[in-house]
């Protein structure tokens, strides 16, 4: 019985599908701990480490409403007269003790509502606000101290939540912008699920490059033709985050791509998320570095001939098909699609 | 002699021959009538030279039966130049 095999040869191919999918899925309590030699306060909340010239944190709008900050700690502040410590009760409370009464605070009263605000040798600003406010006889009651100061080692409770956590530290303030010295940052919180999905809006070819930059503008990853290379644009992440009601408040802080290799993005995670398909998370040790941030390899795309002009050649003892990239002109070589043969019923 | 009809019969189908060249694995699959029942043969790793025929056991009973063979991997050949089934009646007919 004379045999012959053809593969074929074609004009290609472009992904009209979801390049990539999965859910990350990590349910229960997490904890995670952020530590650094030094930090300067930077605006709008951000850690920035400027020893290494980048590290951007945004701790606290990323932080889940429902988290809760166990442990506040800054040491080796003002040889090491003060130092703030403690354990948080119960969610969404934080303490912080005073070896000795912070020098230069000042209380400040706006109506009923006080606040307790001031610094510590030029090198620690600090702020508590109460929320709901409190007024002067809460405070002295709540110390029990003479001039309404709290004395040493006493604890000042606020009863904040996690994402009040800036007040504590007040960006944009000149007695807060100063350098804290071994600071440490722990949290617990939940992260329960988090999907995501990556679907281009028009013909990507295989391998071609293209930029992905984010938009905080757009409802959904797309990408922007007429661009050289074309750009995936990243907008409000498509994301849900289940188990609490509330969604991560400014998204793209916590998840974000910033690459202009298609097939690379961060994720800002503090935990490694299982993701199917997807085997590959290497944490970053160089800058742009922060504590957490992985990179995702998405894997190649699936071609498709969507776009196939219908010119074939067939040749003989081939083993495979080719088929051609445009523009750029390559090929790739594929499995011809399970080549088969069936008898007639017998007997 | 008057001839016997073999219409209709339940065939054993038991084992397969095949006088095979190629590179990869081969997949062997028996289909019945209208392919609703089948059965997946194990998978036979196919040489260039293997100097024999093969011979592939299998365990189907039904009336008629296509015996279906394939790759799915890249680069996977196969060249087949004689299949023989080996079948053998078991019942005349299902029960009604």
């Amino acid at each position: 019985m004379p045999t012959r095999s053809y593969g074929v040869s074609s004009l290609v191919v472009v992904n009209e599908t979801v390049i990539s999918s999965g859910t990350f899925s990590n349910a229960g309590t997490k904890f995670d701990r952020f530590t650094a030699a030094s930090y300067t306060l930077g605006e709008n909340g951000e850690i920035s480490y400027d020893a290494i010239g980048y590290i951007n944190f945004n701790l606290f709008p990323t932080i889940p409403a429902s988290a809760s900050i166990t442990r506040v700690a800054c040491s080796g502040v003002a040889s090491g007269a003060l130092t703030t410590s403690g354990t948080g009760g119960g969610s969404s409370v934080i303490f912080i003790s005073f070896t000795s009464y912070p020098g230069g605070s000042t209380i400040e009263e706006d109506g009923e509502a006080l606040t307790i605000e001031g610094s510590y040798g030029q090198s620690l600003g600090w702020e508590i606000i109460y929320d709901p406010p409190k007024t002067r006889a809460q405070i002295i009651t709540l110390f029990g101290s003479a001039g309404n100061y709290p004395t040493s080692g006493t604890y000042l409770g606020a009863a904040l939540t996690c994402t009040a956590f800036a007040d504590i530290i007040t960006p944009g303030d000149a007695s807060s912008n100063a350098t804290l010295s071994s600071w440490t940052f722990e949290v617990t919180y939940d992260l329960e699920n988090y999907s995501w999905y990556i679907k281009p809006t028009i013909k990507i070819v295989n391998g071609q490059p293209v930029k992905i930059i984010e938009d905080a503008t757009a409802d959904i990853v797309q990408v922007i033709d007429g661009e050289d290379p074309p750009e995936v644009l990243f907008g409000e992440l498509p994301y849900e985050f289940y188990g609490t009601g509330e969604d991560f408040p400014d998204g793209p802080e916590y998840v974000w791509w910033e690459s202009v290799d298609f097939y690379i993005f961060y994720i800002y995670s503090p935990i490694t998320p299982s993701v199917p398909g997807i085997t590959t998370w290497i944490p970053l040790a160089a800058p742009p570095a922060c504590v957490g941030c992985l990179t995702l390899t998405l894997g190649s795309l699936d071609v498709l001939a969507a776009d196939a002009s219908g010119i074939y050649v067939l040749t003989n003892n081939k083993s495979n098909d080719t088929l051609y990239v445009r523009p750029d002109g390559g090929t790739v070589d594929v499995k011809i699609p399970n080549p088969r043969i069936r008898i007639a019923y017998l007997p | 002699m008057k001839s016997k009809s073999t219409e209709g019969l339940i065939n054993h189908f038991g084992s397969v021959r095949i006088r095979l060249n190629g590179t990869g694995n081969l997949k062997l699959n028996y289909y019945s009538l209208d392919d609703s029942i089948s059965e997946t043969l194990v998978t036979l790793s196919m040489s260039s030279a293997p100097g024999k025929e093969i011979l592939q056991l299998s365990n189907f009973t039904t009336q008629r039966a296509s015996l279906q063979i394939r790759t799915t991997e890249i680069d996977e050949v196969f060249k087949i130049s004689k299949i023989v089934v080996y079948a053998k009646s078991v019942a005349s007919g299902y029960p009604q």
